[in-house]
C-alpha cells in the first residue's frame, strides 16, 4: 500500500495531486483532510488532472448573511437599493477609482 | 428495438459554462449602478447573469465594508450605501468567507509573493482557496492576480458565458 504521507498536506497547501486509485483506497482519510484541514486535491487519472476536491467553508469561516430561501426577493431588494443610488452618484466621481485609492 | 434518446432541455448558456464559481470584487458592485461610470451595464449584467445561473459567489467579508465605503464616498449617501452593501451581502448564492488567521496567512503569502495590495491579496486568497474566477474592475488586481487565478473584467466574464451580445 502506498504511503499516504505523499498526499499529506498542510492546511495552506493547494491542489495536491491524488490518483484515482489512491482516492478509492484512501477515500476516508482524504475526505477527513478535506473536512478537518481544509485541504484541496486535484484528482488525476493516468497522470492527467480530471477533477478537483474542494473544502466548503466551515460555519466559523463562512456564513450566508441571508437565507437564500427567497432568491428573487433578495435580488429585487439589491436592484432596488442600487437604483436608489443611481441619481446620487456624482458626475465625474469614479467609485472604482475611489475604491482603488482606499486600497493603496 | 430502437429507443428514442431523451433530449435534455435546451440550455441558453454556452457549452462548458457549467459549474462556474466566482469571486466578484467590490469594484464590480460599486460600478454596477453608477450611470456616470463606463462599464456599469456590463457590471450589472454579470451580477444578474451569475444570479440567474445560480453560480456560487465566494467573497471575503471585506467586500461588504468596501462597497459601503466606496459608494458612500462616491454618492454622499451613507444610508443608501449601507443599504446597498447589505443588500449585496444578502444576495442568494453569495457566500462570505471570514478572514481567519489561516486565511490571513494565505493572503500575506500572496501579498508578499506577488507584491499585491493587502485587500487584493485577501480576495485572491479566497479565490485560490475555492478555485474561483475573479471578476474585477480593479486593473492592478487583475494584472497581478492573473498569476494566482483566472481574473476577468465583467465583459470578459460575460464573453466566457456567451452573453457578451446581451449587453
Amino acid at each position: 500500500m502506498r504511503d499516504l504521507s505523499s498526499v499529506a498536506l498542510s492546511r495552506r497547501a493547494q491542489g495536491k495531486n491524488v490518483g484515482v486509485r489512491d482516492l478509492k483506497t484512501h477515500a476516508a482519510r482524504i475526505m477527513r483532510r478535506v473536512r478537518d484541514e481544509g485541504t484541496s486535491f486535484i484528482v488525476t487519472h493516468r497522470g492527467r488532472a480530471i477533477g478537483v476536491i474542494l473544502p466548503l467553508p466551515t460555519d466559523d469561516e463562512a456564513s450566508r448573511v441571508a437565507d437564500a430561501g427567497d432568491a428573487a426577493t433578495a435580488w429585487q431588494t439589491f436592484v432596488r437599493a442600487g437604483h436608489g443610488l443611481e441619481r446620487r452618484f456624482r458626475p465625474g466621481v469614479s467609485g472604482v477609482r475611489l475604491l482603488s485609492t482606499t486600497r493603496r | 428495438m430502437v429507443m428514442a434518446k431523451r433530449r435534455r432541455p435546451h440550455s441558453t448558456s454556452s457549452p462548458g459554462t457549467k459549474n462556474r464559481r466566482y469571486t466578484v470584487d467590490a469594484s464590480v458592485f460599486v460600478n454596477a449602478f453608477n450611470l456616470h461610470e463606463p462599464g456599469h451595464q456590463a457590471s450589472l449584467r454579470i451580477l444578474e447573469a451569475i444570479q440567474e445561473r445560480g453560480d456560487p459567489v465566494i467573497v471575503p467579508t471585506l467586500l461588504v465594508a468596501e462597497i459601503a465605503s466606496a459608494v458612500a464616498r462616491a454618492c454622499d449617501d451613507s444610508a443608501g450605501a449601507l443599504r446597498y452593501a447589505n443588500a449585496a451581502a444578502a444576495l442568494p448564492h453569495l457566500m462570505l468567507v471570514a478572514l481567519t488567521p489561516v486565511m490571513a496567512r494565505e493572503a500575506a503569502e500572496l501579498a508578499a509573493g506577488h507584491r499585491l495590495r493587502g485587500a487584493n491579496a485577501v480576495y485572491l486568497a479566497v479565490a485560490r482557496r475555492y478555485g474561483t474566477t475573479v471578476v474585477s474592475r480593479d486593473d492592478e488586481q487583475r494584472t497581478r492576480g492573473g498569476a494566482v487565478t483566472t481574473c476577468q473584467t465583467p465583459e470578459e466574464a460575460l464573453g466566457d458565458l456567451g452573453l457578451r451580445g446581451t449587453l
